[in-house]
């Protein structure tokens, strides 16, 4: 039952990962490092929104930060300024280690690197001065996103054909996720932006586009590249193999199947052909199966040795964020029913969902893999661990209360929308409360950042050599559990 | 296979790069196992296929472009229910007939007569729903007596609307401003229409009275299907 899958015979030796990690080191660590600024800038923003939200009077007069702006702003730089640099940062790293060459043309990656971040800056100020689209996560003015596609152009080349001069051999099941991603992106961001902000289409067929696009952006990019660090990064840390070849192809042909076709879940009643809210409602349930074949899947592969969570960061982090990933599933899946969605629709609860996939899942999946990859790509250890620690606990803890005060508030809210006799400013005095304990949470959001980019300069600027590893908490010298770091 | 990892100047005994003390205590790259999917995952698996093709099933319209809530109009509730007739008839009441009979129905004494508890509109001791119909197929000329005052002044014919859109316009009148006749139907009309086609000028009050009276609840062609209980073009719920 339990044979091994024959890539064993051409395994890398620790110099050729080396040689391949050298390669790559200067592209990855100058997007780890974008990302960790975007990641500062992002929070702050969002900080700003979230007290514009339970305190309307806050900055006024100052349009450049009024709440609209400042919103769209940081959705706009968290995902463009932050996630997706650290999504192509895993990818060309997870690339280069699962075809067992190394990258060539890392200076063309670079410069690709440098023109996306000016994209980003362009956009971002762009965004403030007033100048943006109604869509979320497309708010990009018309004249930044060539700029972005330019960028993205000269990064997936180089990341394709790496793939191409793979190594032979059976793809290892993160290859798969990598390379879908890779090539959704494009489809995803380019169709989205032809139809909706460079030459719109007919008003009625622009929202479920956008919605296309935005659950195709989370499902088809982020998701599989944060899968496919997870899938790399448990077997590599605990030294115990995928659990199931099975369930994983089960998981990924689902996820990209019903990937894309859920956003019409958020649109049930609204001006559109019934069969497309149907379908978006069919797609979210079906995503239980991704789910649980890649939830149960990584459950298998620990082999009940969790122990090495309580002191391997990158393994803590990439644990929370799959766990995040199950539960946002499971909820969308939930929160698309009709019966359901008639009283979630236009409460908070949806922007619960969004922190619980893309900060939960995606931002917590990609610390760990930054945490696993940059003390390869440097060959320093991370200088200190208590601030490791405290990333940690500020990120968990912040997203949590963002994630239970906003649910729990939608609730209320969608509740008091849905009655008659209760006046829409009763609802929104419901919701009050929870909104204020979102804002402590973005807050605590914000500290986690800064303490992540102050780690990620002092690992970029520390000399000292043959530290110990970091570790969040002690292992004792004859465990049997592994060292996972 | 021509790799740049296979060049002859990079053995694996004589590393190119220094390796780090990371790199070095990687446990092996990871493999899979083939262990079968759980059987649990499967049957739920299927569960959730049954349930996801029943309600895109049941709750698509048909898979129709233009159909957006399949409960008010659906794929089995056959083609999209009749527009109300009194809304045509309003509407096309206040394009047409407006300028003389005025919006709230009352004409303008001595010009144009009155349409509000009109025996011409909702029938009198000789005047039936033939005559009205009649009337607007093919206009009226000529003095006439309505609520005991006398006008003489000619009404153009209205033949050149569908027999829905007469019998719209003159369910609209007999149910507004406090008249309370039975609608006309589409059926009616027509049948008035194929009765009349001869008559090329207009009505006079003499020749009508003439004719016979007739009216819907006892002359109509058909039972009054369609106005007596219009269904409500309730928009989508928001």
């Amino acid at each position: 039952m339990s044979n091994d899958l024959s890539n064993q015979p051409d395994d890398l030796t620790a110099p050729e990962r080396a040689q391949i990690d050298a390669s790559t080191s200067g592209a990855v660590l100058l997007f780890f490092g974008s990302a960790a600024f975007w990641l500062v800038f992002g929070s702050l923003l969002e900080v700003v929104g979230s007290i514009q939200l339970v305190f309307p009077g806050f900055l006024d007069g100052l349009s450049f930060l009024t709440y609209g702006r400042v919103v769209q702003a940081a959705t706009t730089v968290l995902a463009y300024g932050f996630a997706t640099p650290a999504a192509i940062g895993i990818a060309i790293w997870l690339t280069a280690r699962l075809c067992k060459v190394p990258l060539r043309h890392h200076r063309m990656l670079i410069s690709a690197g440098i023109v996306w971040n000016l994209g980003i800056l362009v956009g971002a100020c762009s965004i403030i001065a007033g100048n943006s689209t109604s869509f979320p996560l497309l708010a990009l003015p018309a004249f930044a996103t060539p700029i972005l596609f330019v960028s993205y152009a000269l990064i997936a080349i180089w990341v394709l054909f790496t793939f191409n001069e793979r190594k032979s051999g059976a793809l290892f099941v993160s290859a798969w996720f990598v390379f879908t991603a890779i090539l959704a992106f494009p489809w995803l961001f380019g169709t989205a932006n032809a139809l909706l902000v460079w030459n719109p289409v007919a008003a009625p067929a622009q929202t479920p586009i956008a919605l296309w696009f935005a659950s195709g952006f989370m499902n088809l990019w982020l998701v599989p590249v944060g899968v496919a660090a997870a899938f790399y990064i448990i077997p590599k840390s605990t030294g115990f193999p995928i659990a199931s070849n099975n369930l994983s192809l089960l998981g990924f042909w689902t996820l990209l199947l019903f990937g894309a076709w859920t956003g019409g879940a958020q649109i049930i009643g609204g001006p559109v052909p019934a069969w497309i809210t149907s379908a978006g409602v069919a797609a979210s349930v079906m995503l239980l199966v991704p789910a649980l074949a890649i939830g149960v899947n990584l459950h298998l592969t620990f082999q009940g040795h969790y122990a090495p969570v309580a002191w391997s960061p990158a393994l803590r982090f990439v644990v929370v964020g799959i766990g995040s990933l199950v539960t946002y599933w499971v909820l969308s899946a939930i929160n698309s029913l009709p019966l359901v969605n008639s009283m979630t629709q236009f409460s908070d609860t949806n922007r619960a969902l969004y922190q619980l996939g893309h900060f939960g899942f995606f931002a917590m999946t990609a610390f760990g893999a930054i945490y696993y990859i940059v003390p390869r790509l440097t060959g320093k250890e991370w200088p200190c661990a208590p601030f490791i620690s405290l990333h940690f606990w500020l990120a968990a803890t912040g997203f949590g209360l963002v994630v239970s005060g906003l649910l729990l508030g939608g609730l209320i809210q969608g509740a008091a929308l849905n009655q008659t006799i209760v006046t829409f400013r009763s609802s929104m005095e419901f919701a009050w409360p929870f909104r204020f304990q979102a804002m402590l949470g973005s807050v605590l959001i914000l500290g986690s950042a800064v303490s992540f980019a102050l780690h990620f300069i002092g690992i970029l600027l520390d000399t000292r050599k043959n530290q110990a590893p970091a570790m969040l908490a002690e292992r004792e010298e004859k465990s049997q559990e592994p060292v996972a770091v | 296979m021509n790799t740049p990892s296979n060049d002859p100047h990079k053995p694996s005994d004589t590393p190119a790069t220094e390796v780090s003390a990371p790199v070095l205590r990687e446990a092996a790259e990871p493999t899979e196992k083939s262990s079968p999917i759980p059987f649990w995952l499967v049957i739920f698996a299927g569960i959730l296929v049954f349930w996801g093709g029943f309600h895109l099933a049941s709750n698509s319209g048909g898979f129709k472009a233009d159909v957006y809530n399949p409960e008010i109009s659906g794929a089995a509730a056959g083609p999209a229910a009749p527009p109300d007739p009194k809304v045509i008839g309003k509407r096309l009441f206040t394009q047409n007939c407006a300028v003389c009979h005025q919006g709230s129905g009352m004409g303008v004494a001595g010009q144009f007569p009155p349409l509000v508890a009109s025996e011409w509109v909702v029938g009198g001791d000789w005047v039936g729903d033939n005559h009205l119909v009649k009337i607007l197929l093919a206009g009226m000329q000529g003095p006439v007596q309505v609520k005991g005052q006398s006008y003489n002044n000619a009404m153009p014919p209205w033949a050149q609307l569908k027999d829905s859109e007469i019998a719209g316009i003159l369910t609209y009148i007999r149910s507004e401003w406090g008249n309370s006749a039975p609608p006309i139907t589409e059926e009616f009309v027509a049948k008035i229409r194929a009765a009349s086609t001869d008559r090329k000028e207009p009505w006079t009050q003499k020749d009508l009275k003439a004719i016979p009276a007739e009216t819907i609840s006892a002359g109509g062609a058909a039972a009054p299907a369609a106005p007596a209980n219009p269904a409500p073009a309730a928009p989508p719920a928001a």
